[in-house]
């Protein structure tokens, strides 16, 4: 009898134990990210084709240098050597020239580890974290440190899910155009898992919906002057100051277009957060919709939600209608020149 | 004692068969895509300032064209079109809406009497890949994609049902509105014309007819920025003296001054005036089209509206976005409606509503 009730009292004990190692918030975590700035080749349509059909893709104007182009992108690596690069989880491969994806619950820190590997000075900066490093522009070539703290006020406030959307950038002049954005994802304190992902959710996808004038990426002499994105051999005076929509504007979603995204997955009656975002080219002005599916914005149901300029969000979505579905711009002059990927929901 | 129980009971009877929600319904529609030739202002005249129209623009065709709407019939026969009421003319090219509550199926028995493939696509909606009625490599097999592309003088009927996920949201009021368009080739179809509503009751707050039981009057308006040269008709109407009469030539695909900002398919005030009454429980309901710049502000004069729980007379909206704003008008009068962007309401998007007493 004496043995049960201390066999039972132990349990108790036990249980009380695990209970507070399970209820009691993680500490706060410090994160590292070693990032780059790197100068790379990009085609927004690798394929050569549109996935999305059954129309072809509109045939570039003379004055388009083509789908090549030189781009600047933020990419992770493996430590402060930057020798390595961080290989990108295969199912993050849709994040195409988006920086890489960054997490972290309120309280934490986060490091970031900055090298300029390209030939222009670029800086990093987030949006709605509290950084130190200052603005100031980062030589080719050199590093910088920077600590990005997650106070209460950069979480998510009393409306928003678990979890919101920052974004961090570069900030130069001349840089809007350049690609260097990324992402990162801030959970509600006791609301993250390990990663830092919320505990609340089964699946998370960013999407960036971005307009690149090629004329004002700094990369843009690069580009005029390599035959591998100029095999037209155009010449630099028959550009004319930049205008408005001129032939080497192109709108992408994470980089891709015509349905070149890699196909996202997700499970019907999943809960799947979407996290959207735009830059600050000069018509980003954007409309995400989704097709077979609804999502909860702040409260109300829609399909289609609006999105200004250098603008994060979040939506919910618990997809019930299995099959592959679009995701695209509703502006016509965006999905008109490819501004569309797709989504499978599975059984 | 025993009369006062028996008749309690049948109280109680009586009143769990009223307070029971009402039973899932089957709501069909006959929708056809018909041809029009629409004029943008039948008056001739600008109705705001009184004034005649703008002088044509050096490539504009005029002020009519060949489009195509989406109308609705009594039956399978297609050969009567259901008669719009007056007080609903101010929807002019948009429509037919479509009422169901959460928990409804809607089918919609759909005919193209047009001479293009054209579909109904619903937004908001769960249904079979077979009535997305959206054309696009989904890997579907060729036989569930008749719904994607009707061709024209056929026949095709769309199912959709109607979940929670398809109704109001927490922060939404009793009903949500979603558009349905057709999208075989999206960009042209959408400035072609055929543009309708679909408006989605919470369960247990809609009257038979779908309607929501607190409201008194549902308005219906859309923010279209009609860009002619991407309809499917453009060269039809390039062609067409009685639409291009000045015989403008398109000098490639496309015409510069072919972009009409409209309300309901109407501009400079040519939209007959919606009518309500004061103290009415109004609902109107907002949405724009997908071209370049549609952008817009629509600002009501007069009154104030509660959209997503604030006070407002102003709401922004992106292409194909669609809102719901509730008034209850206590300013009696003729009220202007309009969109804020300027080159909008110097175009003529802007309309009148009246609040009679």
């Amino acid at each position: 009898m004496r043995r049960a009730a201390l066999l039972v009292a132990a349990a108790a004990a036990l249980a009380t134990a695990l209970l507070a190692i399970v209820v009691q918030p993680a500490a706060a975590r410090e994160r590292t990210y070693y990032v780059a700035a790197d100068d790379v080749m990009w085609n927004p349509i690798p394929s050569g084709r549109n996935l999305e059909g059954p129309r072809p893709i509109d045939p570039l104007p003379p004055s388009s240098l083509g789908w090549k182009f030189h781009l600047l992108v933020y990419r992770e690596y493996t430590d402060a050597t930057f020798k390595t690069r961080a290989p990108r989880p295969a199912d993050q491969s849709y994040l195409g020239i988006t920086g890489p994806l960054m997490r972290a619950e309120v309280g934490d820190t986060i490091t970031v580890v900055f090298k300029n590997n390209t030939r222009f000075p670029v800086n990093m900066r987030p949006n709605g974290l509290k950084s130190t490093g200052g603005l100031a522009l980062v030589a080719p070539g050199s590093r910088k440190t920077y600590r990005w703290s997650v106070p209460e006020s950069s979480g998510p406030g009393p409306a928003d899910g678990s979890s919101i959307l920052w974004t961090y950038q570069a900030d130069g002049k001349d840089l809007a155009d350049s690609g260097l954005y990324g992402p990162i994802v801030v959970t509600r304190r006791g609301m993250a898992q390990p990663d830092g992902s919320p505990n609340d959710v089964d699946r998370e996808f960013v999407v960036w919906f971005h307009e690149i004038d090629e004329t004002l990426s700094p990369t843009w002499a690069e580009s005029l002057a390599d035959p591998a994105t100029n095999p037209h051999h155009l010449k630099a005076s028959s550009y004319p100051p930049p205008v408005l929509f001129n032939n080497n504007i192109y709108v992408n979603l994470n980089g891709f277009a015509y349905g070149n995204m890699p196909m996202l997955f997700m499970h019907r009656g999943e809960r799947v957060r979407w996290y959207v975002f735009t830059s600050s080219s000069a018509f980003d002005f954007h409309a995400p919709s989704w097709e077979g599916q609804t999502v909860l914005y702040r409260g109300t149901r829609l399909d289609v939600i609006p999105l200004n300029v250098n603008q994060p969000a979040a939506v919910d979505m618990i997809p019930d209608d299995p099959g592959v579905w679009q995701i695209y711009c509703s502006v016509n002059i965006h999905l008109d020149f490819g501004m569309e990927a797709r989504f499978t929901v599975l059984q | 004692m025993r009369r006062v129980l028996l008749s309690l009971f049948g109280v109680a009877l009586l009143f769990g068969a009223f307070a029971r929600p009402a039973q899932a319904t089957i709501r069909t529609y006959y929708i056809a895509a018909d041809e029009v030739v629409w004029n943008y202002a039948p008056s001739g005249m600008d109705v705001i300032t009184g004034k005649p129209l703008p002088p044509l623009a050096p490539k504009q065709l005029g002020w009519a064209f060949h489009k195509a709407a989406y109308h609705q019939y009594t039956d399978a026969t297609f050969k009567h079109m259901t008669v719009r009421p007056a007080d609903e003319s101010y929807m002019g090219l948009f429509g037919p809406v479509i009422h169901a509550e959460v928990g409804d199926t809607i089918v919609i028995h759909f005919k193209n009497q047009t001479r293009f493939p054209l579909s109904v696509h619903a937004h908001g909606m769960l249904y079979d890949k077979s009535s997305e009625g959206a054309l696009y490599q989904d890997g579907m097999p060729k036989s569930t994609k008749l719904g994607d592309g009707v061709p024209p003088g056929q026949q095709f009927t769309y199912s959709w049902r109607v979940p929670d996920r398809a109704g109001p949201g927490p922060g939404d009021p009793s009903s949500v509105m979603w558009m349905f368009h057709s999208h075989v080739d999206e960009v042209h179809d959408v400035n072609t014309g055929p543009v309708g509503a679909i408006v989605i009751t919470r369960k247990g707050m809609a009257k038979p007819d779908g309607t929501p039981k607190d409201v008194d009057r549902e308005i219906f308006v859309v923010f279209a920025e009609e860009d002619e040269s991407s309809s499917l008709f453009f060269p039809a109407n390039v062609a067409d003296p009685t639409i291009n009469k000045r015989h403008v030539k398109a000098a490639g695909p496309y015409l510069t001054d072919d972009e009409l900002f409209s309300i309901n398919g109407f501009v400079y005030g040519n939209m007959p005036m919606p009518t309500m009454r004061l103290g009415e429980r109004v609902r109107w309901y907002v949405m724009a089209t997908m071209s370049d710049f549609d952008f817009h502000t629509p600002h009501w004069h007069g009154n104030t509206l509660l959209i997503d729980g604030m006070r407002t007379d102003i709401t922004d909206i992106s292409p194909m976005e669609m809102r719901v704003g509730d008034m209850v008008p206590d300013a009696a009068g003729i009220w202007l409606l309009h969109c804020h962007v300027n080159i909008h309401l110097d175009s003529g998007m802007e309309a009148r509503y009246e609040v009679l007493k």
